[in-house]
Protein backbone atom coordinates (compact mmCIF):
# COMPACT_ATOMS: atom_id res chain seq x y z
CA UNK A 1 0.00 0.00 0.00
CA UNK A 2 1.56 3.58 -0.41
CA UNK A 3 -0.13 6.80 0.46
CA UNK A 4 -0.30 9.50 -2.33
CA UNK A 5 1.87 12.87 -1.47
CA UNK A 6 -0.22 15.77 -2.99
CA UNK A 7 -3.14 16.51 -5.53
CA UNK A 8 0.09 17.44 -8.15
CA UNK A 9 -1.61 14.96 -10.23
CA UNK A 10 -4.01 17.23 -11.25
CA UNK A 11 -1.58 19.21 -12.83
CA UNK A 12 0.46 16.26 -13.99
CA UNK A 13 -2.95 15.12 -15.99
CA UNK A 14 -2.61 17.71 -18.72
CA UNK A 15 0.79 15.69 -20.04
CA UNK A 16 -0.65 12.70 -19.90
CA UNK A 17 0.26 10.57 -23.21
CA UNK A 18 -3.36 10.18 -24.09
CA UNK A 19 -4.26 13.80 -24.10
CA UNK A 20 -2.27 14.93 -27.28
CA UNK A 21 -3.09 17.83 -29.49
CA UNK A 22 -5.52 17.12 -32.62
CA UNK A 23 -3.90 17.93 -35.85
CA UNK A 24 -0.90 17.11 -37.51
CA UNK A 25 1.95 19.20 -37.46
CA UNK A 26 2.15 21.04 -40.91
CA UNK A 27 -1.03 19.80 -41.82
CA UNK A 28 -3.03 21.10 -45.04
CA UNK A 29 -5.57 23.76 -44.33
CA UNK A 30 -9.05 22.81 -43.84
CA UNK A 31 -10.66 22.76 -47.27
CA UNK A 32 -13.40 25.39 -47.82
CA UNK A 33 -16.56 24.61 -46.51
CA UNK A 34 -18.70 23.01 -50.02
CA UNK A 35 -21.85 25.37 -50.90
CA UNK A 36 -25.08 23.88 -49.48
CA UNK A 37 -25.90 22.35 -53.19
CA UNK A 38 -22.09 20.78 -52.96
CA UNK A 39 -23.03 19.46 -49.62
CA UNK A 40 -26.14 17.93 -50.24
CA UNK A 41 -24.59 16.32 -53.67
CA UNK A 42 -21.73 15.51 -51.64
CA UNK A 43 -23.99 13.38 -48.89
CA UNK A 44 -25.65 11.83 -51.61
CA UNK A 45 -22.52 10.71 -53.04
CA UNK A 46 -21.55 9.37 -49.78
CA UNK A 47 -24.58 7.13 -49.23
CA UNK A 48 -24.39 5.75 -52.95
CA UNK A 49 -20.66 5.68 -53.28
CA UNK A 50 -19.34 4.65 -49.53
CA UNK A 51 -22.70 3.00 -48.47
CA UNK A 52 -22.72 0.32 -50.77
CA UNK A 53 -19.92 -1.48 -48.34
CA UNK A 54 -19.44 0.96 -45.13
CA UNK A 55 -21.92 1.64 -42.27
CA UNK A 56 -22.20 5.82 -41.68
CA UNK A 57 -20.48 5.16 -38.55
CA UNK A 58 -17.01 3.99 -40.80
CA UNK A 59 -17.28 8.22 -41.98
CA UNK A 60 -18.66 9.75 -39.16
CA UNK A 61 -15.56 8.03 -36.86
CA UNK A 62 -12.94 9.89 -38.94
CA UNK A 63 -11.23 12.83 -38.83
CA UNK A 64 -9.04 13.44 -41.62
CA UNK A 65 -6.96 16.15 -43.75
CA UNK A 66 -8.29 16.96 -47.06
CA UNK A 67 -5.01 15.06 -48.55
CA UNK A 68 -6.19 12.42 -46.19
CA UNK A 69 -9.58 12.31 -47.47
CA UNK A 70 -8.65 12.28 -50.75
CA UNK A 71 -6.40 9.27 -50.65
CA UNK A 72 -8.85 7.26 -48.81
CA UNK A 73 -11.52 8.16 -51.84
CA UNK A 74 -8.56 7.60 -53.93
CA UNK A 75 -8.28 3.96 -52.72
CA UNK A 76 -12.13 2.59 -52.68
CA UNK A 77 -12.82 3.88 -56.24
CA UNK A 78 -9.53 1.27 -57.19
CA UNK A 79 -11.43 -1.19 -54.85
CA UNK A 80 -15.03 -0.82 -57.09
CA UNK A 81 -16.66 2.28 -55.15
CA UNK A 82 -18.79 4.10 -58.67
CA UNK A 83 -17.50 7.69 -58.89
CA UNK A 84 -16.92 10.15 -61.74
CA UNK A 85 -13.65 11.97 -61.92
CA UNK A 86 -15.92 15.24 -61.02
CA UNK A 87 -17.69 13.30 -58.40
CA UNK A 88 -15.01 11.65 -56.59
CA UNK A 89 -13.44 15.34 -56.38
CA UNK A 90 -16.62 16.67 -54.76
CA UNK A 91 -17.04 13.55 -52.50
CA UNK A 92 -13.56 14.22 -50.91
CA UNK A 93 -14.21 17.67 -50.35
CA UNK A 94 -17.47 17.41 -48.58
CA UNK A 95 -15.86 14.48 -46.33
CA UNK A 96 -13.31 16.91 -45.74
CA UNK A 97 -15.24 19.73 -44.50
CA UNK A 98 -17.91 16.94 -42.62
CA UNK A 99 -15.48 14.84 -40.98
CA UNK A 100 -12.35 17.46 -40.38
CA UNK A 101 -8.82 17.13 -38.01
CA UNK A 102 -10.91 19.11 -35.52
CA UNK A 103 -14.25 17.51 -35.19
CA UNK A 104 -16.10 16.83 -32.17
CA UNK A 105 -15.24 12.99 -31.34
CA UNK A 106 -18.14 10.81 -32.73
CA UNK A 107 -20.03 9.16 -29.99
CA UNK A 108 -19.32 5.36 -30.15
CA UNK A 109 -22.56 3.48 -28.71
CA UNK A 110 -23.37 0.47 -26.96
CA UNK A 111 -24.41 -2.74 -28.10
CA UNK A 112 -26.13 -5.12 -26.25
CA UNK A 113 -23.43 -8.25 -26.88
CA UNK A 114 -26.99 -10.52 -27.01
CA UNK A 115 -27.99 -8.69 -29.78
CA UNK A 116 -24.66 -8.63 -31.45
CA UNK A 117 -24.33 -12.24 -31.50
CA UNK A 118 -28.14 -12.81 -32.20
CA UNK A 119 -27.48 -10.46 -35.28
CA UNK A 120 -25.71 -13.11 -37.37
CA UNK A 121 -27.49 -16.51 -35.96
CA UNK A 122 -29.52 -18.19 -38.37
CA UNK A 123 -32.82 -18.24 -38.30
CA UNK A 124 -35.92 -20.78 -39.05
CA UNK A 125 -36.70 -20.30 -42.52
CA UNK A 126 -40.70 -20.36 -41.65
CA UNK A 127 -42.65 -19.24 -44.46
CA UNK A 128 -39.56 -19.16 -46.82
CA UNK A 129 -38.86 -22.81 -46.40
CA UNK A 130 -38.42 -25.31 -49.17
CA UNK A 131 -38.06 -22.69 -51.80
CA UNK A 132 -37.86 -23.35 -55.69
CA UNK A 133 -34.29 -22.72 -56.46
CA UNK A 134 -35.53 -23.10 -60.22
CA UNK A 135 -37.92 -20.44 -59.91
CA UNK A 136 -35.47 -18.61 -57.87
CA UNK A 137 -32.85 -18.37 -60.36
CA UNK A 138 -35.24 -16.95 -62.49
CA UNK A 139 -36.82 -14.07 -60.37
CA UNK A 140 -33.31 -13.40 -59.30
CA UNK A 141 -31.65 -12.16 -62.79
CA UNK A 142 -34.66 -10.20 -63.34
CA UNK A 143 -35.28 -8.67 -60.02
CA UNK A 144 -31.79 -8.59 -58.27
CA UNK A 145 -29.22 -9.15 -60.83
CA UNK A 146 -29.16 -5.73 -62.31
CA UNK A 147 -27.62 -4.31 -59.11
CA UNK A 148 -25.92 -7.36 -56.93
CA UNK A 149 -24.83 -9.16 -60.03
CA UNK A 150 -26.09 -12.23 -62.62
CA UNK A 151 -24.04 -14.87 -60.32
CA UNK A 152 -24.55 -12.90 -57.08
CA UNK A 153 -21.49 -11.94 -56.21
CA UNK A 154 -21.52 -8.27 -56.25
CA UNK A 155 -21.56 -5.41 -58.55
CA UNK A 156 -23.18 -1.97 -58.45
CA UNK A 157 -24.83 -1.00 -56.15
CA UNK A 158 -25.31 -4.34 -54.60
CA UNK A 159 -23.18 -6.49 -52.53
CA UNK A 160 -22.22 -10.04 -52.50
CA UNK A 161 -24.48 -12.37 -51.75
CA UNK A 162 -23.21 -15.67 -51.83
CA UNK A 163 -22.28 -17.61 -48.59
CA UNK A 164 -23.20 -14.61 -46.65
CA UNK A 165 -24.91 -15.30 -42.69
CA UNK A 166 -28.01 -13.41 -44.20
CA UNK A 167 -29.07 -16.28 -46.39
CA UNK A 168 -30.32 -18.10 -43.16
CA UNK A 169 -32.07 -15.25 -41.80
CA UNK A 170 -34.83 -15.36 -44.08
CA UNK A 171 -37.08 -13.25 -42.12
CA UNK A 172 -34.08 -10.21 -42.68
CA UNK A 173 -34.07 -11.19 -45.76
CA UNK A 174 -38.08 -10.78 -46.37
CA UNK A 175 -37.78 -7.63 -44.16
CA UNK A 176 -35.25 -6.26 -46.53
CA UNK A 177 -36.69 -6.71 -50.01
CA UNK A 178 -40.40 -5.88 -48.75
CA UNK A 179 -38.74 -2.04 -47.07
CA UNK A 180 -35.60 -1.38 -48.84
CA UNK A 181 -32.53 -0.61 -47.60
CA UNK A 182 -30.30 1.91 -48.75
CA UNK A 183 -30.41 2.48 -51.97
CA UNK A 184 -32.32 -0.64 -52.40
CA UNK A 185 -36.02 0.12 -53.32
CA UNK A 186 -38.86 -1.85 -51.41
CA UNK A 187 -40.02 -4.55 -53.80
CA UNK A 188 -43.44 -6.12 -53.13
CA UNK A 189 -42.61 -9.89 -53.76
CA UNK A 190 -44.30 -13.04 -52.68
CA UNK A 191 -43.22 -15.28 -49.68
CA UNK A 192 -42.84 -18.52 -52.30
CA UNK A 193 -40.48 -15.43 -54.72
CA UNK A 194 -38.17 -14.96 -51.67
CA UNK A 195 -37.89 -18.05 -50.51
CA UNK A 196 -37.42 -19.27 -53.99
CA UNK A 197 -34.45 -16.48 -54.03
CA UNK A 198 -33.09 -17.84 -51.24
CA UNK A 199 -33.44 -21.42 -52.00
CA UNK A 200 -31.09 -20.42 -55.68
CA UNK A 201 -28.85 -18.31 -53.34
CA UNK A 202 -27.89 -21.20 -50.90
CA UNK A 203 -27.02 -23.68 -54.04
CA UNK A 204 -24.38 -20.98 -55.54
CA UNK A 205 -20.77 -22.26 -54.94
CA UNK A 206 -18.85 -20.58 -52.79
CA UNK A 207 -16.63 -18.25 -54.15
CA UNK B 1 7.59 -20.46 -19.01
CA UNK B 2 6.01 -23.29 -21.58
CA UNK B 3 3.05 -21.08 -23.01
CA UNK B 4 1.29 -24.81 -23.92
CA UNK B 5 0.12 -25.94 -21.02
CA UNK B 6 -2.53 -29.45 -22.09
CA UNK B 7 -3.69 -29.64 -18.18
CA UNK B 8 -3.32 -25.86 -17.98
CA UNK B 9 -7.20 -25.09 -18.14
CA UNK B 10 -8.80 -27.83 -19.96
CA UNK B 11 -7.72 -31.57 -19.90
CA UNK B 12 -8.51 -33.86 -22.51
CA UNK B 13 -12.20 -35.22 -21.80
CA UNK B 14 -12.97 -32.42 -19.45
CA UNK B 15 -15.60 -30.74 -21.62
CA UNK B 16 -18.08 -31.31 -18.87
CA UNK B 17 -15.96 -29.80 -16.17
CA UNK B 18 -14.88 -27.10 -18.73
CA UNK B 19 -18.46 -25.59 -19.41
CA UNK B 20 -18.82 -25.20 -15.43
CA UNK B 21 -15.88 -23.11 -16.17
CA UNK B 22 -16.68 -21.19 -18.91
CA UNK B 23 -16.21 -17.64 -17.58
CA UNK B 24 -19.39 -15.43 -18.06
CA UNK B 25 -19.98 -11.96 -18.69
CA UNK B 26 -23.30 -10.73 -16.40
CA UNK B 27 -26.74 -10.45 -17.98
CA UNK B 28 -26.95 -7.70 -20.16
CA UNK B 29 -23.59 -7.05 -20.87
CA UNK B 30 -22.30 -4.85 -23.33
CA UNK B 31 -19.85 -4.18 -26.12
CA UNK B 32 -18.97 -0.91 -27.67
CA UNK B 33 -20.19 -0.85 -31.49
CA UNK B 34 -17.44 1.11 -33.82
CA UNK B 35 -19.22 -0.41 -36.42
CA UNK B 36 -22.46 -2.07 -36.49
CA UNK B 37 -22.15 -4.43 -40.23
CA UNK B 38 -19.82 -5.84 -40.70
CA UNK B 39 -19.41 -6.38 -36.65
CA UNK B 40 -16.36 -4.45 -35.39
CA UNK B 41 -16.93 -4.31 -31.64
CA UNK B 42 -14.88 -3.64 -29.02
CA UNK B 43 -14.77 -5.02 -25.10
CA UNK B 44 -15.72 -2.41 -22.68
CA UNK B 45 -11.86 -1.89 -20.54
CA UNK B 46 -14.08 -3.23 -17.23
CA UNK B 47 -13.30 -6.52 -18.46
CA UNK B 48 -9.54 -5.94 -18.74
CA UNK B 49 -8.89 -6.99 -14.51
CA UNK B 50 -9.36 -10.59 -15.18
CA UNK B 51 -7.21 -13.51 -17.09
CA UNK B 52 -9.96 -14.70 -19.05
CA UNK B 53 -12.26 -12.31 -21.43
CA UNK B 54 -15.98 -13.85 -21.40
CA UNK B 55 -16.60 -14.79 -25.78
CA UNK B 56 -19.57 -12.71 -24.86
CA UNK B 57 -17.75 -9.55 -24.63
CA UNK B 58 -14.87 -10.30 -26.75
CA UNK B 59 -14.00 -7.90 -28.85
CA UNK B 60 -14.97 -8.97 -32.64
CA UNK B 61 -13.19 -7.59 -35.86
CA UNK B 62 -13.34 -8.42 -39.55
CA UNK B 63 -12.71 -6.82 -43.09
CA UNK B 64 -15.82 -7.80 -44.57
CA UNK B 65 -18.36 -10.01 -42.35
CA UNK B 66 -18.65 -13.67 -41.92
CA UNK B 67 -19.35 -16.80 -44.43
CA UNK B 68 -22.47 -18.39 -43.13
CA UNK B 69 -22.42 -20.30 -40.46
CA UNK B 70 -21.54 -24.00 -41.46
CA UNK B 71 -19.32 -26.25 -39.12
CA UNK B 72 -18.81 -28.48 -41.58
CA UNK B 73 -16.51 -26.57 -43.55
CA UNK B 74 -13.25 -27.90 -43.95
CA UNK B 75 -9.54 -26.44 -44.59
CA UNK B 76 -7.47 -27.47 -47.56
CA UNK B 77 -3.54 -27.75 -46.33
CA UNK B 78 -1.57 -27.77 -49.52
CA UNK B 79 2.15 -28.98 -49.53
CA UNK B 80 4.17 -31.44 -50.61
CA UNK B 81 0.53 -33.34 -50.29
CA UNK B 82 -2.59 -31.99 -49.83
CA UNK B 83 -5.61 -32.39 -46.85
CA UNK B 84 -8.79 -31.60 -46.48
CA UNK B 85 -9.76 -31.45 -42.72
CA UNK B 86 -12.84 -30.73 -41.12
CA UNK B 87 -13.33 -30.30 -36.91
CA UNK B 88 -13.75 -34.03 -36.59
CA UNK B 89 -10.82 -34.57 -39.07
CA UNK B 90 -8.69 -32.58 -36.72
CA UNK B 91 -9.10 -35.15 -33.74
CA UNK B 92 -6.37 -37.53 -35.58
CA UNK B 93 -3.75 -34.89 -33.87
CA UNK B 94 -3.27 -34.16 -30.23
CA UNK B 95 -5.35 -31.43 -28.76
CA UNK B 96 -3.80 -28.86 -27.01
CA UNK B 97 -5.28 -25.56 -25.18
CA UNK B 98 -3.74 -22.75 -24.67
CA UNK B 99 -3.97 -19.12 -23.26
CA UNK B 100 -3.06 -15.86 -25.21
CA UNK B 101 -3.78 -12.63 -25.90
CA UNK B 102 -6.13 -11.83 -29.29
CA UNK B 103 -5.13 -8.01 -29.92
CA UNK B 104 -6.22 -6.44 -33.12
CA UNK B 105 -2.57 -4.52 -34.84
CA UNK B 106 -4.93 -1.25 -34.69
CA UNK B 107 -6.16 -0.97 -31.14
CA UNK B 108 -5.64 2.24 -30.29
CA UNK B 109 -5.19 4.33 -33.12
CA UNK B 110 -8.14 6.74 -32.37
CA UNK B 111 -4.66 7.77 -30.16
CA UNK B 112 -2.45 8.72 -32.68
CA UNK B 113 -1.39 11.52 -34.03
CA UNK B 114 -1.72 13.22 -36.67
CA UNK B 115 -4.44 10.78 -36.81
CA UNK B 116 -5.39 8.17 -39.75
CA UNK B 117 -8.04 6.67 -41.44
CA UNK B 118 -9.00 3.31 -40.31
CA UNK B 119 -11.52 1.90 -37.29
CA UNK B 120 -11.13 4.70 -34.54
CA UNK B 121 -10.42 2.11 -31.91
CA UNK B 122 -10.26 3.52 -28.31
CA UNK B 123 -8.50 0.39 -26.15
CA UNK B 124 -11.07 -2.37 -26.76
CA UNK B 125 -9.89 -4.60 -29.26
CA UNK B 126 -7.82 -7.23 -27.25
CA UNK B 127 -8.59 -9.76 -25.33
CA UNK B 128 -7.38 -12.70 -23.75
CA UNK B 129 -9.25 -16.46 -24.10
CA UNK B 130 -8.34 -20.13 -23.37
CA UNK B 131 -7.90 -21.54 -27.32
CA UNK B 132 -8.15 -25.12 -27.88
CA UNK B 133 -7.18 -27.20 -30.97
CA UNK B 134 -4.14 -28.70 -32.89
CA UNK B 135 -0.68 -27.53 -33.71
CA UNK B 136 -0.20 -26.43 -37.17
CA UNK B 137 2.85 -27.73 -36.91
CA UNK B 138 1.28 -31.77 -36.39
CA UNK B 139 -1.19 -30.55 -39.71
CA UNK B 140 2.18 -29.61 -41.89
CA UNK B 141 4.08 -32.68 -40.92
CA UNK B 142 1.47 -34.63 -42.11
CA UNK B 143 1.04 -33.14 -45.70
CA UNK B 144 4.78 -32.84 -45.80
CA UNK B 145 6.67 -29.54 -45.67
CA UNK B 146 8.67 -29.00 -49.31
CA UNK B 147 12.29 -27.70 -48.23
CA UNK B 148 12.32 -24.63 -50.44
CA UNK B 149 8.92 -23.52 -47.90
CA UNK B 150 9.74 -20.55 -46.31
CA UNK B 151 6.10 -18.88 -46.42
CA UNK B 152 2.68 -20.28 -45.46
CA UNK B 153 -0.29 -18.28 -46.86
CA UNK B 154 -3.02 -18.64 -45.21
CA UNK B 155 -6.98 -17.48 -46.04
CA UNK B 156 -10.54 -17.57 -44.60
CA UNK B 157 -13.81 -17.95 -46.13
CA UNK B 158 -15.09 -14.66 -45.83
CA UNK B 159 -15.06 -12.62 -49.21
CA UNK B 160 -15.87 -8.54 -50.31
CA UNK B 161 -18.48 -7.38 -50.92
CA UNK B 162 -17.67 -6.88 -54.51
CA UNK B 163 -15.15 -9.08 -56.63
CA UNK B 164 -12.82 -5.62 -57.11
CA UNK B 165 -12.64 -5.61 -53.66
CA UNK B 166 -9.00 -7.40 -52.97
CA UNK B 167 -9.88 -10.52 -50.66
CA UNK B 168 -8.02 -10.69 -47.45
CA UNK B 169 -5.31 -12.67 -47.14
CA UNK B 170 -2.67 -13.02 -45.23
CA UNK B 171 0.68 -15.23 -44.59
CA UNK B 172 3.27 -16.01 -42.08
CA UNK B 173 7.05 -17.14 -41.76
CA UNK B 174 7.27 -21.40 -41.95
CA UNK B 175 9.13 -21.05 -38.45
CA UNK B 176 6.13 -18.99 -36.67
CA UNK B 177 4.09 -21.86 -38.45
CA UNK B 178 5.96 -24.59 -36.53
CA UNK B 179 5.64 -22.83 -33.38
CA UNK B 180 3.99 -25.04 -30.99
CA UNK B 181 1.93 -22.11 -30.17
CA UNK B 182 0.66 -22.25 -33.23
CA UNK B 183 -2.64 -23.31 -33.49
CA UNK B 184 -5.50 -24.14 -36.07
CA UNK B 185 -8.32 -24.12 -32.88
CA UNK B 186 -11.96 -25.10 -32.76
CA UNK B 187 -12.82 -23.81 -29.07
CA UNK B 188 -12.52 -20.35 -27.54
CA UNK B 189 -13.19 -20.41 -23.45
CA UNK B 190 -14.06 -24.13 -23.84
CA UNK B 191 -16.96 -23.98 -26.50
CA UNK B 192 -17.36 -24.44 -30.13
CA UNK B 193 -16.20 -21.20 -31.90
CA UNK B 194 -18.87 -18.56 -32.30
CA UNK B 195 -19.43 -17.50 -35.94
CA UNK B 196 -18.23 -14.05 -35.06
CA UNK B 197 -14.61 -15.49 -33.69
CA UNK B 198 -13.98 -17.64 -36.66
CA UNK B 199 -16.40 -21.10 -36.53
CA UNK B 200 -15.73 -23.41 -37.63
CA UNK B 201 -12.12 -23.18 -37.10
CA UNK B 202 -9.46 -20.12 -36.92
CA UNK B 203 -5.46 -19.81 -36.37
CA UNK B 204 -4.18 -18.91 -32.97
CA UNK B 205 -0.83 -16.90 -33.00
CA UNK B 206 -0.08 -15.68 -30.36
CA UNK B 207 2.15 -12.39 -30.04
CA UNK B 208 1.43 -11.70 -33.64
CA UNK B 209 -1.62 -9.54 -33.75
CA UNK B 210 -5.14 -10.32 -34.61
CA UNK B 211 -4.57 -10.45 -38.77
CA UNK B 212 -2.85 -13.31 -38.68
CA UNK B 213 -5.39 -15.33 -36.97
CA UNK B 214 -7.13 -15.85 -39.73
CA UNK B 215 -11.04 -16.61 -38.84
CA UNK B 216 -13.36 -19.03 -40.87
CA UNK B 217 -10.00 -20.66 -41.98
CA UNK B 218 -10.02 -22.11 -45.36
CA UNK B 219 -6.76 -22.59 -46.62
CA UNK B 220 -3.50 -22.78 -45.29
CA UNK B 221 -0.75 -23.81 -48.27
CA UNK B 222 3.18 -23.81 -48.15
CA UNK B 223 4.98 -21.36 -50.11
CA UNK B 224 8.25 -20.18 -51.45
CA UNK B 225 7.11 -16.69 -51.81
CA UNK B 226 5.58 -14.22 -50.41
CA UNK B 227 1.57 -13.89 -51.25
CA UNK B 228 0.18 -11.17 -53.44
CA UNK B 229 -2.20 -8.91 -52.76
CA UNK B 230 -3.11 -6.00 -50.99
CA UNK B 231 -3.83 -7.77 -47.54
CA UNK B 232 -0.25 -8.51 -47.23
CA UNK B 233 1.84 -6.30 -49.82
CA UNK B 234 0.48 -3.11 -48.28
CA UNK B 235 -1.57 -3.73 -45.46
CA UNK B 236 -0.57 -4.79 -41.80
CA UNK B 237 2.85 -2.80 -42.27
CA UNK B 238 5.14 -1.30 -39.90
CA UNK B 239 7.87 1.16 -40.93
CA UNK B 240 11.53 -0.09 -40.80
CA UNK B 241 13.11 3.13 -39.02
CA UNK B 242 11.19 5.86 -36.99
CA UNK B 243 9.52 8.45 -39.02
CA UNK B 244 8.24 11.55 -39.32
CA UNK B 245 4.71 12.03 -37.54
CA UNK B 246 2.57 11.98 -40.54
CA UNK B 247 5.02 11.31 -42.97
CA UNK B 248 4.57 9.28 -46.35
CA UNK B 249 6.61 6.65 -45.98
CA UNK B 250 7.68 4.69 -48.92
CA UNK B 251 6.34 1.34 -49.55
CA UNK B 252 9.72 -0.65 -49.61
CA UNK B 253 10.64 0.88 -46.13
CA UNK B 254 7.48 -0.88 -44.56
CA UNK B 255 7.98 -4.32 -43.68
CA UNK B 256 5.27 -6.94 -41.71
CA UNK B 257 4.14 -5.35 -38.76
CA UNK B 258 5.43 -8.59 -36.16
CA UNK B 259 4.88 -8.80 -33.07
CA UNK B 260 2.45 -6.95 -30.17
CA UNK B 261 4.85 -4.60 -28.21
CA UNK B 262 5.17 -4.93 -24.74
CA UNK B 263 1.94 -2.97 -23.02
CA UNK B 264 -0.40 -2.48 -20.28
CA UNK B 265 -4.08 -1.22 -19.79
CA UNK B 266 -5.59 -0.03 -16.63
CA UNK B 267 -9.33 -1.62 -15.92
CA UNK B 268 -10.21 -0.13 -13.17
CA UNK B 269 -10.42 3.26 -11.68
CA UNK B 270 -12.17 4.04 -14.92
CA UNK B 271 -11.17 7.35 -16.28
CA UNK B 272 -13.16 9.49 -14.65
CA UNK B 273 -14.62 7.30 -11.90
CA UNK B 274 -15.53 8.56 -8.17
CA UNK B 275 -13.84 6.52 -5.74
CA UNK B 276 -14.99 5.86 -2.15
CA UNK B 277 -11.88 7.05 0.56
CA UNK B 278 -9.74 4.62 2.00
CA UNK B 279 -8.00 1.38 0.37
CA UNK B 280 -8.55 0.79 -3.39
CA UNK B 281 -6.50 -0.58 -5.76
CA UNK B 282 -5.57 0.11 -9.73
CA UNK B 283 -6.15 -2.74 -11.57
CA UNK B 284 -5.44 -3.87 -15.20
CA UNK B 285 -3.66 -6.85 -17.94
CA UNK B 286 -0.09 -6.59 -19.27
CA UNK B 287 1.41 -8.99 -21.83
CA UNK B 288 4.15 -8.57 -24.37
CA UNK B 289 4.27 -10.51 -28.00
CA UNK B 290 7.88 -10.78 -27.44
CA UNK B 291 8.67 -12.41 -23.78
CA UNK B 292 6.35 -12.13 -20.87
CA UNK B 293 6.07 -9.45 -18.57
CA UNK B 294 8.96 -8.66 -16.43
CA UNK B 295 7.05 -6.25 -14.27
CA UNK B 296 4.61 -3.65 -14.34
CA UNK B 297 5.32 0.05 -12.38
CA UNK B 298 2.25 1.68 -11.37
CA UNK B 299 1.85 5.80 -9.93
CA UNK B 300 -1.17 7.23 -8.70
CA UNK B 301 0.37 10.86 -8.64
CA UNK B 302 0.18 11.15 -12.53
CA UNK B 303 3.68 9.49 -12.87
CA UNK B 304 5.85 11.63 -9.82
CA UNK B 305 6.59 8.40 -7.78
CA UNK B 306 6.33 4.52 -9.68
CA UNK B 307 5.50 1.16 -7.43
CA UNK B 308 5.75 -2.18 -8.23
CA UNK B 309 2.77 -3.96 -9.08
CA UNK B 310 1.85 -7.47 -8.25
CA UNK B 311 1.41 -9.93 -11.28
CA UNK B 312 -1.10 -12.69 -11.14
CA UNK B 313 -1.30 -15.48 -13.89
CA UNK B 314 0.79 -17.48 -15.27
CA UNK B 315 3.67 -15.90 -17.65
CA UNK B 316 4.34 -16.70 -20.95
CA UNK B 317 4.97 -14.39 -24.41
CA UNK B 318 1.55 -13.75 -25.94
CA UNK B 319 -0.22 -13.80 -23.11
CA UNK B 320 -1.19 -11.19 -20.45
CA UNK B 321 -1.18 -11.09 -16.74
CA UNK B 322 -3.34 -9.56 -14.60
CA UNK B 323 -1.55 -6.17 -12.39
CA UNK B 324 -2.98 -4.94 -9.01
CA UNK B 325 -1.43 -1.90 -7.12
CA UNK B 326 -3.18 -1.39 -3.59
CA UNK B 327 -3.34 2.47 -2.23
CA UNK B 328 -4.86 4.76 -0.02
CA UNK B 329 -5.28 8.27 -1.06
CA UNK B 330 -4.16 10.50 1.76
CA UNK B 331 -7.18 13.16 1.31
CA UNK B 332 -10.73 14.08 -1.23
CA UNK B 333 -9.52 15.24 -4.78
CA UNK B 334 -8.45 14.70 -7.90
CA UNK B 335 -5.85 11.64 -8.87
CA UNK B 336 -4.14 10.49 -12.51
CA UNK B 337 -2.82 6.49 -12.29
CA UNK B 338 -0.86 5.55 -14.88
CA UNK B 339 0.67 2.27 -15.64
CA UNK B 340 3.96 0.98 -17.53
CA UNK B 341 5.10 -2.49 -18.71
CA UNK B 342 8.08 -3.89 -19.26
CA UNK B 343 8.72 -7.47 -20.69
CA UNK B 344 11.68 -10.42 -20.06
CA UNK B 345 13.80 -9.17 -23.01
CA UNK B 346 13.66 -5.51 -21.26
CA UNK B 347 11.18 -3.68 -23.84
CA UNK B 348 9.67 -0.90 -22.05
CA UNK B 349 6.26 0.43 -22.79
CA UNK B 350 6.79 4.05 -24.27
CA UNK B 351 5.27 7.32 -22.69
CA UNK B 352 4.45 7.76 -26.27
CA UNK B 353 4.77 5.60 -28.85
CA UNK B 354 6.40 5.68 -32.72
CA UNK B 355 3.68 7.23 -35.07
CA UNK B 356 2.94 4.74 -38.09
CA UNK B 357 0.49 5.36 -41.31
CA UNK B 358 -1.79 2.70 -40.16
CA UNK B 359 -1.85 3.61 -36.67
CA UNK B 360 -0.71 -0.15 -34.76
CA UNK B 361 0.17 -1.10 -31.90
CA UNK B 362 -0.55 2.09 -29.44
CA UNK B 363 1.28 1.34 -26.17
CA UNK B 364 1.78 4.67 -24.59
CA UNK B 365 1.93 4.23 -21.24
CA UNK B 366 -2.23 4.46 -20.14
CA UNK B 367 -3.59 6.45 -17.65
CA UNK B 368 -6.71 7.39 -16.12
CA UNK B 369 -8.24 10.33 -14.26
CA UNK B 370 -10.42 9.88 -10.74
CA UNK B 371 -11.37 11.59 -8.04
CA UNK B 372 -11.81 10.40 -4.29
CA UNK B 373 -14.59 11.36 -2.68
CA UNK B 374 -14.31 13.54 0.86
Amino acid sequence: VIALASLAALALAASTPEQAQPGAPGSPPVAAAPAPADAAAGERLAAQACGVCHSTAMLSQQRLTPAQWQASVKKMRGWGAQLEDGDADLLARYLAARYPVDAPEAPVPEVDAAAAAAALAPQQDGPFARGDAALGAREFATLCAPCHGKDARGSHPGPNLVDRPILYRAQDVAAIVRNGRGQMPPQGVTDPVIAAIIAWLRTLERP
Amino acid sequence: VPLVRRRDFLGAGAAALASSLVPRAAFGAKLVAHLPSPQDLATPLEYFDRLITPTEVFFVRSHFGPPALDPSRKVHVEGDGALDVSVDDLRKFKEVTITAVLQCAGNGRALQRPRVPGVQWGHGAMGQATWTGVRLADVLDKVGIPPDSTWVHTEGWDRPPMPTTPRFLRAMTVARALDPTTLIAYRMNGQPLSLAHGAPMRLVVPGLPGDEWTKWLRTVKLASAEPEGFYFQTAYRYPTHPVQPGAAVPPAEMKPAGRLPVKSIIARPADGARLARGRNEVVGVAFSGFAPVDRVEVSVDGGAHWSRASLDGEPGRGRWQVFRLPFEAPGPGRYVAVARAVDGRGNAQPQTPAWNPSGYFWNAWHSVSFEVAP
